[in-house]
């Protein structure tokens, strides 16, 4: 498979999938959960990946991933801390978990 | 809440490995290693060989004129050799050429004894013809260029340049676009 087709449906999995956690998770309007998940993982991802291809440490990238994320959801939906990073955590771990296993 | 979050972990862990089964690991993309002897000029009384010593997979072939080395399997890490051209008769090519065509049926050291009978030095030994990086690396070849001398092995090249494709821009535009946007919507919302 070419490389930029891999990448985009591993980008279009992993905004999937978080978009699903935060919809379980997040009661607010659908199209703005839509919009700001894709913002978090249109600046997340790809920094991820390009740190991941020259680094490796991918339990320290996920980590750092976990955090920003977090925190970004913490702003951008006006949630508690504790919510926020457990929102963070879950749909981390679901993607986290896909790449270990495709 | 809780229960929300227990479903999400049984999704976790009963579904997705279903929709995810493939033991491959499709992150990472196999990518080709150039070699070449830059300065194989210098050297006009000798001719270079290269061997793998593994076993009915590598093949001994003949370096090219212009240096290049050519691909092997990539666990064959091969070495080459120079044999003076003084050494390197017609017979003796036509027995490499045997080597090369019919190379299941010559053990590793029965290549590597004859190469030694006719005088070939090892110059550079251990080199890589591919390597693996992660889908997402920018990298697009690996360029290693070496400047050879008889009477040393050579274990790395002297230079190596690495081509780059355009999804270093990807990397940089999307998140700084993103951050952006994200930025000026925590601003607005705080003013």
């Amino acid at each position: 498979m070419n490389s930029y087709v891999f990448l985009l449906i591993n980008f279009l999995l992993t905004f999937i999938l978080e978009t699903i956690v935060y919809l379980i998770f997040i009661r607010d309007k659908k199209i703005k959960i839509i919009l700001y998940c894709f913002l978090i993982n249109a600046f997340t991802w790809p920094l991820a990946n390009f740190f991941y291809s020259f680094l490796g440490m991918f339990y320290l990238i996920e980590f750092l991933v976990f955090v920003i994320e977090g925190f970004l959801v913490f702003e951008l939906f006006n949630l508690s801390y504790k919510k926020a990073f457990l929102i963070s955590f879950l749909s981390n771990l679901i993607t986290a978990y896909i790449g270990f296993s495709i | 809440m809780k229960n929300k979050i227990i479903a999400v972990i049984i999704f976790v862990f009963l579904v997705l490995p279903v929709i995810s089964a493939d033991p491959l690991d499709v992150r990472y993309k196999g990518i080709n290693i150039n070699n070449q002897i830059t300065n194989i000029q210098d050297f006009p009384d000798y001719v270079f060989v290269v061997y793998g010593k593994m076993e009915n997979m590598c093949p001994i072939k003949v370096v090219k004129e212009n240096g290049e080395i050519g691909y092997y399997y990539k666990f064959c890490n091969p070495s080459v050799y120079a044999i003076p051209k003084e050494n390197f008769n017609e017979l003796n090519e036509n027995y490499i050429l045997k080597m090369q065509q019919d190379y299941r049926n010559f053990t590793g050291e029965e290549v590597l004894v004859y190469i030694t009978s006719i005088g070939g030095k090892e110059v550079i030994k251990n080199i890589q013809t591919s390597t693996n990086v992660p889908e997402a690396s920018t990298i697009t070849e690996i360029n290693n260029s070496y400047i050879i001398d008889i009477n040393k092995v050579l274990t790395k090249p002297n230079n190596t340049i690495t081509p780059k494709n355009n999804l270093i821009y990807f990397y940089i535009l999307i998140p700084l676009i993103a951050l952006i946007l994200i930025v000026f919507i925590i601003y607005k919302r705080r003013k």
